[in-house]
């Protein structure tokens, strides 16, 4: 190849190479590129990539907690106009990078405009994977656990709300102590990811979507069904499993006026389908210039929505309520969440499936949230698998493994610390904070500096369904103002209604911020602010939550530095077309 | 269940299982681009 043609991977020109001489980035001679091997495959990693455990721990409390059914009319709202057009984005920012050799967000961006400050937007598509896979591992190895003591009939001896505080370590004298079974779940799944991911592409995520999401598909209908088949005559039953399901869908007209429904909905649309993420951008990038993005898109959103709508309603709640009735299960799902349904409540519950058929459920339930997980944190570890390949050409299996390390040391923060509330900050700092930033950002840089006119020819390229024309103009406008309101929420969400918040504002002239908002926890609402208890000398929650945002930080500021290290001494031609002459 | 909660269950679900089967079968039955 020489220095004068220009192919996808030769954009990046280093002027300093060894001998002089002006030479095309990356290794001499035809280039390898690493692609997808089907596209069904693609489909299902990036539909595995978005279905998670909110999928189905999530959603419904969502849901019943904020109108019932007519939650549905703000969520597939917001998934029309800030959902499907941000998985466009990402999708048409992957396969443009992916043209010129980038497979992770800095080399995106920096493509997507003139401006050095461009790649550095791309940091948060690393920060974020690394970090969330940190503690999301963790949440994805309680699974694999629990599928364990499952089978083995720990929950017919233990019942799990008994179990789960010992297991996570919060039983233990100190915050600091060492929950050893948690520990080695989290190792072996940390093992696992770092094992799929250095076999490569297809031989690896490829190949776990094709095992995982089918899995996950058979097992959530067999329970959907069993669950809502459950009647007066099965043991232990109190109350039919469709007072639960009346309970997700049953319409309360008032919430659609309610701004917190609409904010709760346009929330759950966002994380359900992993945007802000910089993983669907790294996915997309494997694709060839004029394959498709308008179809696979939609398709792996629609899939998401399939098993979050359908079988995400039909499990967890209906079959809770017919074990403890509706009232304790409006209690468990009073905070938004089915977290503690899901772990303390229903390894108990499947126990009276009989001997046999009880521990196989309880397995296809965690299988289930398992198989929602590891296709997730897969799709976390990829981009910074890519990005050590294509920056620091760095082995497929080297970079895995460092993948691995990091993720082992950020997450072992994450077990050790969980009663002082590492876990709780990680996930609000780098799983919702963190994400609605970059999409913020991601949509306007997309709109309004690559601009909407070739954004618009990016993702109708090679595109095997006719996207509607106004989607340009949703895209340029109304995505933005959706997700600046999603930010706005997060960032000084008030303790009180909306409405009251203003008025308190106004007498007194100050904004009660409520203790989960981005500024609450900034300042620390609502607590002592103490690194150090008065009487025993012992660290705080706050000294940890503290330490934890410290650590945050500092892994942001290093990616950064990585990244400009990356860029030291390149010179990005921006005329070039892929696969055209570079003109120097 | 009331009948405003399966209304709004029974047509939410045909739309968005609709949809995804729809798309679905599009993916699978749409040949692979052949221009390299």
């Amino acid at each position: 190849m020489s220095a004068g043609t220009g192919t996808p991977g030769d954009g990046l020109i280093e002027p300093h190479g060894p001998s002089g001489l002006i030479k095309p980035h990356g290794p001499t001679g035809p280039i390898k590129k690493e692609r997808w091997g089907t596209r069904v495959g693609l489909v299902l990693a990036v539909a595995g990539n978005a279905v998670g455990l909110g999928n189905f721990l999530r959603f419904p409390a969502q849901a019943a907690q904020n109108g019932g059914g007519a939650f549905l009319i703000p969520y597939l709202v917001s998934f029309v106009l800030m959902g499907l057009p941000l998985l466009w984005v990402e999708w048409g920012i992957g396969r443009h990078g992916g043209q010129y050799g980038h497979h992770a967000a800095p080399g995106m961006f920096a493509r997507l405009g003139k401006a050095a400050w461009l790649k550095y937007v791309g940091v948060f598509g690393l920060f974020t994977n690394l970090t969330v896979a940190a503690y999301y591992c963790y949440i994805e190895s309680w699974t694999l656990a629990y599928v364990w003591h499952s089978l083995t009939g720990t929950f017919a001896e233990t019942s799990a709300t008994k179990f789960f505080p010992e297991y996570l370590g919060t039983t233990l004298p100190s915050i600091t102590s060492i929950p050893v079974e948690a520990t080695c779940w989290f190792l072996a799944t940390v093992a696992l990811n770092t094992y799929i991911l250095s076999r490569g592409l297809v031989k690896g995520v490829e190949l776990a979507a094709k095992i995982g999401m089918p899995l996950l598909l058979v097992f959530g209908a067999i329970l959907a069904v069993r669950g809502l088949s459950l009647g007066p005559g099965d043991p232990g039953v109190i109350e039919s499993p469709l007072v639960g399901l009346n309970f997700v869908w049953q319409p309360q007209t008032s919430g659609l006026w309610n701004p917190s429904t609409w904010l709760a909905a346009a929330g759950q649309v966002f994380f359900t389908l992993s945007v802000g993420m910089g993983s669907i951008h790294c996915y997309a990038a494997y694709l060839r210039e004029r394959d498709d993005i308008a179809l696979n898109a939609t398709t792996a959103g629609s899939v998401n929505e399939f098993v979050e709508v359908i079988l995400g309603s039909a499990i967890l709640i209906p079959i809770a309520t017919a074990y403890l009735g509706l009232a304790a299960v409006q209690a468990e799902t009073a905070g938004g969440s089915g977290f503690g349904l899901a772990f303390l409540t229903l390894p108990t519950l499947f126990t009276q499936w009989g001997p046999w058929l009880g521990p196989i459920a309880g397995a296809m339930w965690f299988g289930l949230l398992f198989f929602a997980g590891i296709t997730s944190s897969l799709a976390m570890g990829q981009p910074v698998v890519a990005f050590l390949k294509d920056e620091f050409n760095t082995r497929q299996d080297v970079a895995a493994l460092v993948f691995g390390l990091c993720t082992c040391v950020l997450g072992m923060m994450c077990v050790i610390l969980y009663p002082g509330g590492t876990f709780n900050e990680f996930d609000f700092w780098t799983g919702t904070f963190s994400l609605i930033i970059f999409a913020f950002a991601e949509v306007i840089i997309f709109g309004w500096i690559f601009g909407i006119d070739r954004g618009w020819a990016e993702i109708n390229k090679g595109a095997d369904l006719k996207l509607p024309a106004f989607f340009k103009y949703v895209i340029k406008y109304v995505t933005p103002a959706f997700i600046g309101a999603v930010l706005l929420a997060a960032l000084i969400k008030p303790s009180t209604g909306w409405g009251e918040a203003a008025h308190t504002l106004v007498t007194t002239g100050w904004w009660p911020f409520d203790p989960g908002s981005v500024i609450g926890k900034l300042i620390h609402v609502g607590t002592d602010w103490s690194w150090f208890d008065p009487k025993t000398g012992k660290v705080t929650p706050i000294f940890v939550e503290d330490l934890t945002r410290i650590v945050l930080l500092t892994v942001f500021a290093l990616i950064a530095a990585l990244v400009r290290k990356a860029w030291r001494g390149k010179v990005i031609v921006h005329d070039i077309q892929p696969g055209g002459e570079v003109k120097l | 269940m009331t009948t405003s909660a399966w209304i709004l269950l029974l047509t939410t679900w045909s739309l968005v299982a609709g949809f995804s089967v729809y798309l679905v079968i599009k993916v699978l039955t749409t040949p692979p681009r052949d221009d390299e």
